[in-house]
């Protein structure tokens, strides 16, 4: 043995192992035989150098020591020409490094780490706004678009904040305020008139104005425009008269945005009020009146009744009608409606702010009602103005964690995140919103500290359906199903694909997490499961026979239809990775191996196309023939190997997702093989392949962990992340819950590092 | 924050939406003469500045004029800047040093975008303690800004990705902005033509009087009064990074309350505006139509001084299939020679040339004061790498339009950087930094 001491030394560290010494030393001794043959300081084959890395930092070490044990599971390691392990010593090293691993990870010193203050995310505004108030505005989509950090969009450093942010978030706080602080009285529903001479003459018509009231001398149609605030019942009033000539009265049509409500005889000369009351939504709406049977005789004896017209004073629109109903997440602001300024004031601050507000923070917000009331407002107008006030703080607008008052004098370099930021921190990992009352309170009394109440919230917030959101926020994230919305097929290529079709394709996915997660189902089932849900465009697109309609159910998958099993089957995958007019097998292994294996490739290097001629490769037997060109430059094929074969594998969906066996009557070829040699056969064999490799469930856990924390786990976090999961993995299931155990129960999720106070100075 | 459609003749609000509605409308004769003359004064004949960052490189050959000095050939590229050419330099050898590697790999489209105007090495990260530098529109609105409404505008006319990593290991805030307005700040862009004709106009669906509007803008006061105090005892209470955040987030409000004051006392006016512009744009050459004309007019009204404008994030794979270029740009950006993915880019960057000329002489035809708004306008367009294929970021692809000196090509020095340009565009405008970026002097034109 050349190296004597240097496995030992690092495995011996395990103190308490010391009973396994004996089996210790035979791991140790197979490694250094098996392993340092090629990887020691002197061979480094693959760039690898075992025998530094065992005298370097401790946590490399351990890294290479798991993705050394991660290479023997998998039958990699040793290579085909090197002489294979027995059967007891693959078992031994397994079992050995497996042990060494759980016990040396624990012991590395684990950094809390600093997360910056995070914006909310547009979503998050979205969802925490709905929670409180059960209402939402579509200002937001003029929100800027947020930056995404390692793939999501709620990484602190990457949430930038500009004046646009800012004029952005007033317009759509001062919405939501007028929403919930609406002013409407349904004893006294508002009512906009319409004055008729102002009122403009559609279609080239004309009328006359006799004093105040439009003289309709020809058939013609009046218009004017109404802002109604909310859907509900309004009724429209016209106030008309009419001066009669032939048989019959005249006639008066109502319309509202060209659509006709009803038809009224107005016989008389004087002015009458005639209503029609209908259902109408919120927003813009053109009302108009017509007169539409026009009559002319000029030989009539009584000169009177020569010319009949229509007469229009006013028109009216009133309501709603109908009491505004209250959304049930207004439900704590009820009792403080007529409560005294501090007081209600109060009751906003605690909810919007998550924190109890300071005597300081809550005398600025009273004023802001107060000055409000003194220049004239109502009080609903000065409540929406405190409200918006209270939307735009920097209180609700960023996730704060301060600092512990008073600072403690401590030498520790971490400590316990605070009670309400804890449940903070938990409301926005699974529900991507505020804490509800329960939550609230555990934080503040502290409770939440407690690991196994903390277990207990994770677990009822899991069953509550604002969990769903971590399928639409955090999935949609993950899976890049975000980015459907600006994929382009080309049409021609690609009929079909238009808003409806990728939004459908979306909610499967979506919905599969959903089901996993609900279901408490292993996470592989992801990969691989006998079931999906459609809609009817889903259903048409998939050709699943039956009745469907905008809801989505859940379908078996058997016969053709088994190919749409998990995310590899899905529509969504495919047509996100794709080119515009054909499939990439490269952006498909390259989503494989960043999404679901966490080995993101680099970019290639400049200089490097891939095929000499883009328009030939639409075909896929080309495009197979010109990959594996491109594989064979040395430059290319060290990352190429992999993500191609994971690509190629699913040539038979093309680039919407479609199954095709053929293209230009040649049957598609989707095998691969792997550098090891391994052939995968088409997406069954990458389902199979993919199933069985521990890098699945380990990257989604790192993936949540960064969706949760608002960071990348350092090496020694991801070690501990790896274990976590791994060891859970061979007791059987890995559910989601599981993993979001994981998280919330990590250091980096419940501590903090200890941030020092400013200096007394602070900020202008 | 809203417009008021005053003095008027005719009934602006109906015009503005039964524009909206039909299709594009030339502008009315008798809505012009309407007008009164007043409503167009330039305050003191301002000098306007604009930065247009074009992804992805172009095709140089067709590009850079084979003579130099003045009176050059203009290659089939920019030969669609022959109107304007009296107002044009082209400039060679420009490099962007921030944009290379420097041992960090990957990334050149990101660096690109990060370093196109900060002329620094933008740090690597996917998202922690992001890094780049000011940019140089930035220096110049906090130094002109304040003569009027908006400091500065960003536009930009692709969304950035919705998901996924940008550009290997850096996060996307450094693909999709050009603009920062600290180091550790980019500003976000706007590229909805509608929402940024609202925020400099106005909404024209919503008509305020006078009263109503002053109104608003006391209660607007009121509540950004409360938040500032706010976050000012917050920042006392932060760490350095967070603090960060807090001054970024009270830098806005201390703009917008200059923005209220400011509106007290100068009447916005909303221009007469083709539809197109504040329509949903149908296609992409639309909004980037739609997005020249708004500047156009915010320069015209005074509305801001500087301006920059991304045609799409570093490394956009956008389909321009109105121009019968199915294909991803970024994807054919990467040619390997391959003459059709040339002929790709090539139809690309002519049709940002011709929508990017139209402008010129759009700001050129403009001459309510004499000799045109362009004159009094620097236009920086250019792409901070050279070639998609190479990925390189020296003798890059930059315009110079405006001013009175043009109609040349200047072939610099190798490797001069950028940022001597920026500096010559600084000294323009009366700001008389010592340095920019990775600057050795200025650029002397």
């Amino acid at each position: 043995m050349r190296h004597p001491n240097v496995i030992l030394a690092v495995l011996g560290a395990a103190a308490s192992l010391r009973a396994q010494q004996e089996a210790l030393e035979r791991v140790a001794a197979t490694f250094e035989q098996r392993c340092l043959e090629c990887h020691d300081g002197a061979a480094k084959k693959g760039g690898l150098d075992l025998e530094s890395l065992a005298s370097g930092p401790k946590v490399e070490w351990l890294a290479a020591l798991s993705r050394a044990r991660d290479q023997v599971r998998a039958g990699l390691m040793p290579p085909e020409d090197a002489e294979p392990l027995t059967e007891r010593e693959r078992r031994e090293l397994l079992v050995g490094t497996a042990a060494i691993l759980a016990h040396e990870v624990p012991q590395l010193p684990l950094a809390a780490g600093r997360v910056t203050v995070r914006r909310l995310s547009r979503a998050e505004w979205e969802y925490a706004v709905f929670d409180l108030f059960g209402v939402g505005t579509e200002r937001t989509r003029d929100f800027p678009q947020d930056d995404l950090g390692y793939g999501f969009d709620n990484i602190g450093d990457a949430l930038s904040f500009s004046t646009l942010h800012l004029e952005s978030y007033l317009a759509a706080a001062s919405d939501v305020a007028s929403q919930v602080f609406h002013g409407e009285d349904s004893n006294a529903p508002a009512r906009r008139q319409l004055e008729a001479e102002g009122m403009t003459a559609l279609d080239g018509g004309q009328f006359g104005a006799d004093g105040d009231v439009a003289n309709l001398f020809t058939n013609a149609t009046i218009a004017g425009d109404v802002d109604l605030p909310r859907d509900g019942n309004y009724r429209i009033g016209v106030l008309a008269g009419s001066m009669p000539a032939g048989d019959e009265a005249a006639r008066m049509t109502i319309s509202i945005d060209g659509r006709e409500l009803c038809a009224i005889d107005v016989p008389q000369r004087e002015l009458k009020l005639e209503t029609v009351t209908v259902p109408i939504e919120r927003g813009r709406h053109r009302i108009a009146v017509a007169f539409v049977n026009d009559f002319w005789d000029p030989k009539h004896e009584d000169a009177t009744r020569r010319d009949r017209n229509l007469l229009v004073d006013w028109v009216a629109v009133e309501g709603p009608l109908d009491p505004r109903p209250t959304p049930v997440q207004q439900h704590w602001l009820a009792p403080h409606l007529a409560a005294d300024w501090p007081a209600i004031t109060r009751a906003i601050l605690v909810r919007v702010h998550r924190h109890e507000p300071s005597a300081q923070q809550l005398r600025t917000a009273v004023e802001v009602a107060t000055r409000a009331v003194a220049a004239g407002s109502s009080r609903d107008e000065a409540l929406r103005q405190l409200l918006t006030a209270a939307l735009v703080s920097p209180r609700f607008l960023f996730r704060l964690e301060l600092p512990d008052k008073p600072a403690k004098a401590t030498a520790d370099a971490f400590e316990p995140v605070p009670g309400p930021e804890l449940s903070v921190r938990l409301s926005f990992l699974v529900w991507s919103s505020v804490p509800d009352e329960q939550l609230a309170a555990l934080g503040r009394s502290g409770e939440l500290h407690d690991p196994s109440v903390l277990q207990r919230e994770l677990k009822r917030m899991l069953s509550d359906p604002r969990a769903e959101r971590l399928s639409q926020n955090f999935a949609a994230q993950w899976l890049e199903l975000r980015a459907l919305s600006v994929r382009t097929p080309d049409p021609t290529m690609f009929p079909g694909f238009d808003e409806a079709l990728w939004r459908s394709m979306r909610r499967e996915t979506e919905l599969l997490f959903w089901t996993v997660l609900r279901g408490d189902l292993d996470v592989r089932t992801l990969l691989d499961c006998d079931f999906t849900h459609v809609d009817a465009t889903l259903a048409r697109f998939y050709g699943i026979e039956g009745e469907f309609g905008q809801e989505f159910v859940r379908v078996p998958l058997h016969g053709a239809l088994q190919r749409r099993r998990g995310l590899l089957g899905h529509a969504s995958v495919h047509a996100v990775t794709s080119n515009p007019t054909r499939t990439s097998p490269v952006k498909r292994g390259k989503w494989i191996l960043e999404n679901l294996l966490d080995q993101a490739p680099p970019p290639p290097p400049p200089g490097n196309a891939i095929f000499a001629d883009e328009a030939s490769v639409r075909a896929p037997r080309v495009l197979r023939e010109q990959l594996a060109a491109h594989r064979a430059r040395a430059a290319c094929a060290s990352c190429h190997e992999r993500m191609d074969a994971f690509g190629l594998a699913l040539e038979r969906f093309d680039a919407i997702g479609r199954v095709r066996d053929e293209f230009g009557g040649e049957p598609i070829d989707s095998t691969a093989t792997l550098p090891d040699g391994t052939v995968i056969d088409g997406e069954d064999g990458l389902r199979a392949l993919l199933g069985s490799d521990p890098s699945v469930p380990r990257t989604l856990l790192r993936k949540l962990f960064v969706y949760g924390i608002g960071r990348e786990p350092t090496p020694s976090e991801r070690l501990a992340l790896d274990l976590a999961v791994d060891q859970k993995a061979e007791l059987g299931n890995v559910t989601i819950r599981d993993l979001l155990a994981t998280v919330v129960a990590s250091r980096a999720f419940t501590h903090r590092e200890v941030t020092k106070r400013p200096d007394s100075r602070g900020t202008r | 924050m809203t417009a008021t459609f005053q003095n008027r003749k005719l009934d602006r609000r109906t015009l503005l939406r039964s524009a909206t509605a039909a299709v594009a409308l030339p502008f009315l004769d008798a809505m012009s003469r309407a007008l009164p003359e007043r409503t167009l004064a330039l305050p003191a004949e301002p000098r306007r500045a604009l930065f247009v960052f074009l992804p992805n490189g172009v095709k140089l050959d067709e590009w850079k004029p084979k003579a130099d000095g003045s009176a050059p050939d203009l290659p089939f590229l920019l030969e669609p800047l022959e109107s304007v050419r009296a107002h044009t330099t082209v400039i060679s050898g420009l490099a962007l040093d921030g944009g290379r590697a420097h041992g960090d790999g990957p990334g050149d489209h990101a660096r690109a975008a990060a370093s196109f105007l900060t002329c620094k090495h933008p740090r690597k990260t996917g998202g922690k303690d992001l890094e780049a530098g000011v940019s140089v529109d930035q220096v110049l609105a906090s130094k002109v800004g304040a003569a009027s409404r908006f400091a500065s505008l960003e536009l930009g006319c692709e969304r950035g990705a919705t998901a996924g990593i940008c550009d290997s290991g850096y996060s996307c805030a450094y693909s999709n902005n050009i603009s920062w307005r600290s180091p550790q700040t980019p500003i976000a862009k706007e590229t909805e033509p509608r929402a940024v004709f609202a925020r400099l106009f106005g909404d024209p669906s919503v008509v305020m009087d006078r009263a109503a509007q002053q109104r608003q803008r006391a209660q607007t006061g009121s509540v950004l009064d409360a938040v500032r105090k706010e976050a000012q005892s917050l920042a006392r209470e932060l760490g350095a990074r967070d603090r960060q955040k807090l001054d970024d987030y009270l830098q806005s409000v201390r703009e917008l309350e200059r923005r209220l004051e400011q509106e007290t006392t100068t009447e916005v006016v909303a221009p007469d505006v083709p539809a197109a512009v504040i329509a949903e744009p149908r296609d992409f050459a639309q909004r980037v139509d739609a997005m020249y004309e708004l500047l156009a007019l915010a320069f015209l009204t005074d509305q801001t001084r500087v301006a920059s404008l991304m045609l799409g994030n570093a490394g956009s794979n956008r389909s321009y299939r109105f121009l019968s270029v199915p294909e991803g740009h970024h994807d054919l950006s990467h040619h390997g020679g391959d003459a059709h993915k040339l002929a790709g880019v090539r139809a690309i960057v002519r049709f940002h040339v011709e929508r990017f000329a139209a402008f010129a002489e759009r700001l050129l035809a403009e001459k309510a004061h004499g000799d045109g708004l362009l004159s009094r306008t620097t236009i920086v367009f250019g792409s901070g790498i050279s070639d998609g294929d190479r990925h390189n970021h020296e003798d890059l692809p930059v315009l110079l339009v405006g001013g009175h000196r043009g109609d040349r090509h200047v072939r610099l020095k190798k490797e001069t950087p950028m940022a001597n340009l920026y500096l010559h565009v600084l000294r323009k405008h009366g700001v008389d930094a010592a340095s920019f970026g990775d600057s050795t002097g200025v650029l002397d034109l």
